[in-house]
């Protein structure tokens, strides 16, 4: 129940952050690249890196099991995610400590020793670079 | 009704139950109980029975199942199923068949079996290839698909209908079913995936679009006519090519068919669905 209210809080706190910012208006440009998209760029801001390799499925393949809503338009021919995992949202405000963020996708079983989430960093499946992007990337959703 | 007539009724019941039920060791039926129990909460109203249906049992499938219904009208495998039954009764150069060596083995809901003297688990493969050898044929040197497959397949579905029931009684068959059940809940691959992870923890919730299965019914419809393995042509595949393929998917390294750890899992995972009637071949994504 504790973990339901916090995570209504974290919604609630998002739709009213969200709506303090200024939203961009939509353009073909925010629309996320899909994963064949992201192969061809030759280069990425920090957040569309941390996007690419969130979304391949030989890097972080976080799709598999996280739904993950973007404050960019989601690109139609990329299918939404699994639900094994609680949906991606509102990351900064659910993690105000950005280390807890990243070490969360280093090694979830740190936090919790039941999680199934992969240990990205410990089995050095993603480098540090990467992870640090996937992270600027959460931070920006 | 006659009180003796219901006694005798009441003793009927007790004792066809009792030649359903495996001999187990205290240990594993607790174990048997655990797994049971915990897939009856997670998803009420699913009989025990209804578990040889695979993934397509549970209810986050349903927008799915009534695609495989169709698909069950006329099923991919049954021209395949043909062949396999004409393999499987073809005589040998000695006029002797599968059928006479499996006289003398346990019926296909006994299946893995632990063989005292041997000190191993026997699948239905090592005999099929041990029968082959006695009658001076060559045995079949594909253990994952194909013909292997197809001649499991055979003998496997004449005892459709009929519950699953492994024994596990000896200190042998416990310590080789300990090893099965130790495989199934350890973590594995770079991954850091159990196959416990997955289909017990996870079972019924979706990975991208695909439902992950329950691990309670696992097996009992091997070997398995699969669409993913007919794109390459080789549709079919017994217990152990799944195994191979679930484990290079966590990235782990895949042992070979027929090794004594695969053997072992597939002791657990029959020993965890004993109970759930046999249903052979069956068709999966």
């Amino acid at each position: 129940m504790r973990k339901l209210t916090t995570f209504c809080a974290a919604v609630v706190a998002a739709g009213a952050l969200s709506g303090a910012l200024t939203m961009p208006t939509a353009s073909a440009g925010d629309t996320l690249p899909t994963d064949k998209e992201c192969s061809k760029l030759k280069s990425a801001d920090a957040e569309t890196k941390g996007w690419c390799t969130a979304i391949n499925r030989r890097k972080g393949n976080c799709l598999a099991c996280h739904i993950v809503t973007t404050k960019k338009t989601w690109p139609a021919a990329l299918p939404p995610g699994g639900n094994v995992a609680p949906p991606l949202l509102s990351m900064q405000q659910r993690f105000p400590d950005k280390a807890k963020l990243r070490a969360q996708v280093w090694d979830a079983t740190q936090s919790n020793p039941h999680s199934v989430m992969p240990p990205f960093g410990r089995h050095k499946m993603l480098t540090e670079g990467e992870i640090d992007a996937i992270v600027a990337w959460l931070y920006t959703i | 009704m006659h009180k003796w007539q219901i006694a005798a009724l009441t003793v009927g019941i007790m004792f066809s139950g009792a030649a359903l039920q495996a001999g187990v060791a205290p240990e594993v039926q607790k174990d048997i109980e655990d797994f049971q129990g915990y897939f009856m909460k997670r998803f009420p109203g699913i009989p025990l029975e209804a578990y040889n249906d695979g993934v397509n049992v549970l209810p986050q499938y349903d927008e799915r199942r009534a695609n495989w219904e169709i698909l069950m009208e006329f099923p991919p495998y049954e021209t395949d199923m043909e062949t396999a039954r004409e393999l499987w009764a073809k005589p040998f150069k000695n006029g002797k068949t599968f059928a006479d060596c499996f006289q003398n083995k346990p019926p296909a809901t006994k299946y893995p079996y632990y063989d005292e003297a041997r000190k191993e688990i026997r699948t239905i493969e090592l005999d099929i290839n041990e029968c082959l050898s006695a009658n001076g044929e060559e045995p079949i040197k594909n253990l994952k698909r194909g013909k292997m497959a197809m001649l499991v397949a055979a003998f496997r579905e004449q005892f459709n209908g009929q519950q699953w029931a492994v024994d596990v009684e000896g200190k042998g068959a416990v310590e080789a079913y300990k090893k099965g059940r130790q495989f199934y809940w350890a973590k594995r691959g770079q991954l850091n995936f159990s196959c416990a992870n997955c289909h017990v923890h996870n079972a019924g919730k979706k990975i991208r679009g695909d439902v992950l299965s329950a691990g309670l019914g696992h097996t009992t419809g091997f070997p398995v006519y699969r669409t993913k393995w007919a794109v390459a042509g080789k549709p079919w595949g017994t217990v152990h090519r799944r195994y191979g393929g679930c484990n290079s998917q966590v990235r782990a390294k895949p042992l070979k068919p027929q090794s004594a750890e695969y053997r072992a899992l597939e002791m657990y995972e029959a020993v965890m669905s004993t109970g759930v009637p046999l249903k052979v071949p069956s068709q999966r994504q």
